[in-house]
């Protein structure tokens, strides 16, 4: 049961609605409560109440998950397993962080200088290896987004060092 | 009768025809190209629309929409891959046709098929918004508060393969939309004292993040290695084969009319979507069919069934959103929140307040179908060739797109971080087989819902009998119950069948 994909499913999300109940919703403030100056007390409904709900539904969903991965288990029909590869989890990975360094390196070096070498290194990364599409394409498609963006849309992308 | 024509003119200008044009190529290519969604195109295109008119916006995103579920039938036909899900009926006969070297025929029958599904459901369209729409004005927040649950609940129910994982999606969008203001007392929810948040999570990244980087992730697992044109088989295609005859329309035309019916009616339930449409269509058309041992050996009337239901369903689709201001799937979810952004609030107000972008909608959709029919007709080659294009190209140039385009929205670098936050976390869900657009619906709909929710709750002093003591609301209730009882009662009919014939594959409820 414990390597069915539904029930891991099941219990993350189970955990997730706790941790969210328990420790992220009490942290809104219930100031409100004190700052009403009307004489007449009316009822009203405060901001938790909403992420309560909403979190209480993931929370019983994922409990109906876990039910269903064990009433599956008990029955003895095979279980949806995992669907992840060492080699496809790897690759992800890779193309996650230089998304990542490229979301990081924005401001700092700016949009114009970023963008040819995010483009390049995905361009390497999936097996093209033609300077064509290493120097060529990046800096014609950093080009056009300079001029669509900066110059027709007039949106203020940050320029990092070539701000200074 | 004046504004619709003031309307029309104004949606003929120059300019828009010209991004109608550009968007429609756009549309058929990325269509064309299995692994590149509509849904994603739409979404990458709504940051281009910031700094448009209303009526360029609208062209260039119905242009995409349209074009691009047309675009999937390309690839169906001819590499025997949907280019999108809306399209996989399309294989069932295309790609016979093209085995027998009738591909040029089954091309040009998906696009005449298209064309007159898209056409009958914007009729339906103006003929059934604006009624419902008046029906909608008597809603009060117990009845708004039960239409949303029954439209979250049908669009859990009905998106993937299993109700609870899409129920689960739904409840995650409400979650996720939690995140800044509270809409009635305007008190900071997990916020943690950044400004960037207060406002929420912004629409655009939230969806760039979800259709276009999470499908960047997924297809980079094979470091995209697939390539499309490897798939290509050549065809040896002779004259008569190469082209629509007349016999093939009066082959086909009842089969063309009847599923265009019946994809504008599944395009107006919320949560059912094109996919669905272009099975149902197929199904009907061969069930009617003098000939049913035809089907799935390359027939015409299996290609024009298929794509009549499922090009039906883009205007038919609009029918909750316009009237009810419920999006009954992702792509009108995406299109909610681009009318969000022109300053349109869709309704059953927007009838009387907006009319002119009601009338805009409609005479932009039907040009976006004419557009469409009149170039995939002219560059049909053109098209055939570029569907070739490695994905290893596009996607990273899309996901340059996608962090650009987050960011222009708000001009906040927030934003760039959310749009990855949201890919890594579509990444997961789509290997989780946890759908997607509830989701989206979800985190569109909970602030109204919440608003609803509330508002009747205080009217009632948090009693519940507000919403049975309705009878519209208690007839909401009802339905939702109904949903779910129908899908459990599928499930475990279906799981029944596959354990009496020997099947071990548990379907999931």
């Amino acid at each position: 049961m414990f390597k069915s994909i539904n029930f891991r499913i099941g219990l993350f999300f189970l955990t997730f609605a706790l941790f969210i109940i328990v420790f992220m919703v009490p942290t809104i403030s219930e100031e409100w409560r004190q700052a009403s100056t009307a004489d007449v007390e009316f009822f009203t409904i405060g901001p938790r109440f909403f992420p309560y709900l909403a979190t209480g539904i993931i929370g019983f969903l994922s409990v109906i998950l876990i039910v269903q991965s064990w009433l599956q288990h008990r029955s003895g029909s095979t279980p949806p397993r995992s669907v992840f590869t060492r080699d496809a989890l790897k690759a992800v990975l890779i193309s996650t962080g230089i998304g990542m360094s490229y979301i990081v390196l924005i401001p700092l070096l700016g949009v114009i200088l970023v963008t040819p070498l995010c483009l390049a290194a995905y361009f390497w990364y999936f097996g093209l290896r033609r300077w064509v599409w290493i120097v060529a394409v990046p800096l014609v498609l950093t080009a056009f987004i300079y001029v669509s963006f900066v110059k027709f849309m007039m949106v203020p992308l940050p320029m990092g060092l070539l701000e200074r | 009768m004046d504004l619709f024509i003031d309307q029309f003119f104004v949606a003929i200008q120059g300019s828009n025809l010209v991004v109608l044009f550009l968007s429609t190529v756009a549309g058929i290519i990325i269509g064309a190209i299995p692994g590149l969604t509509v849904n994603m195109a739409v979404a990458l295109s709504i940051p281009l629309t910031i700094h448009m008119s209303l009526a360029q916006a609208l062209c260039m995103i119905f242009a995409i929409y349209v074009s691009g579920i047309y675009g999937g039938s390309i690839s169906a036909i001819l590499v025997n891959a949907p280019g999108t899900p809306a399209a996989a009926a399309t294989t069932l006969d295309g790609y016979p046709m093209t085995q027998q070297g009738r591909a040029g025929k089954a091309l040009q029958m998906a696009l005449f098929a298209s064309f007159i599904g898209g056409i009958m459901s914007i009729i339906i369209l103006v003929l059934v918004a604006e009624n419902l729409a008046a029906v909608a004005l008597k809603f009060g927040p117990a009845e708004r508060t039960t239409l949303m649950v029954f439209a979250l609940t049908i669009v859990g129910v009905l998106s993937g393969r299993s109700m609870i994982k899409g129920l689960l999606s739904g409840a995650l969008g409400l979650l996720v939309a939690t995140v800044g203001v509270d809409p009635m007392l305007a008190i900071p929810r997990f916020t943690f004292g950044m400004l960037e948040l207060e406002e929420g999570f912004g629409f655009i990244p939230v969806l760039i993040g979800l259709f276009a980087v999470s499908e960047m992730l997924v297809q980079a697992e094979d470091r995209m290695q697939t390539s499309i044109k490897a798939l290509y088989k050549e065809s040896s295609e002779r004259e008569e084969d190469s082209r629509l005859t007349r016999k093939d329309i009066l082959l086909s035309w009842k089969t063309i009319i009847r599923s265009g019916f019946l994809g504008a009616f599944i395009g107006m339930l919320p949560g059912i979507g094109a996919t669905v449409a272009c099975f149902f269509g197929y199904g009907e058309a061969k069930r009617a069919s003098k000939d049913p041992d035809a089907f799935g050996r390359g027939t015409v009337e299996g290609v024009a069934a298929a794509e009549s239901a499922n090009n039906a369903v883009a205007g038919a689709t609009l029918i909750p959103l316009l009237a009810l201001s419920i999006p009954g799937d992702a792509l009108t979810a995406i299109l909610y929140g681009a009318l969000l952004i022109q300053g349109v609030q869709t309704g059953p107000l927007i009838f009387r307040y907006h009319l002119d972008a009601v009338y805009l909608i409609y005479v932009t959709l039907t040009l976006a179908n004419i557009f469409m029919a009149a170039t995939a007709a002219s560059f049909m080659t053109f098209f055939k060739r570029v569907a070739e294009v490695p994905k290893r190209i596009l996607f990273p140039i899309i996901f340059i797109f996608c962090v650009v385009g987050s960011f222009a929205m708000r001009n906040s670098v927030a934003d760039m971080y959310i749009m990855m936050g949201m890919g890594v976390t579509g990444y997961f869900l789509r290997k989780f087989e946890i759908p997607l657009a509830p989701l989206l619906i979800g985190y569109i709909l909970a602030n109204p819902f919440e608003e609803a929710l509330r508002q009747a709750l205080v009217g009632s002093e948090g009693s519940l009998t507000i919403f049975v003591a309705r009878p519209i609301a208690a007839g909401f209730l009802i339905l939702t119950v109904l949903a779910i009882g129908v899908m459990i009662r599928r499930t475990l009919r279906t799981r029944r069948e596959r354990t009496e014939s020997g099947e071990d594959e548990e379907s999931e409820l």
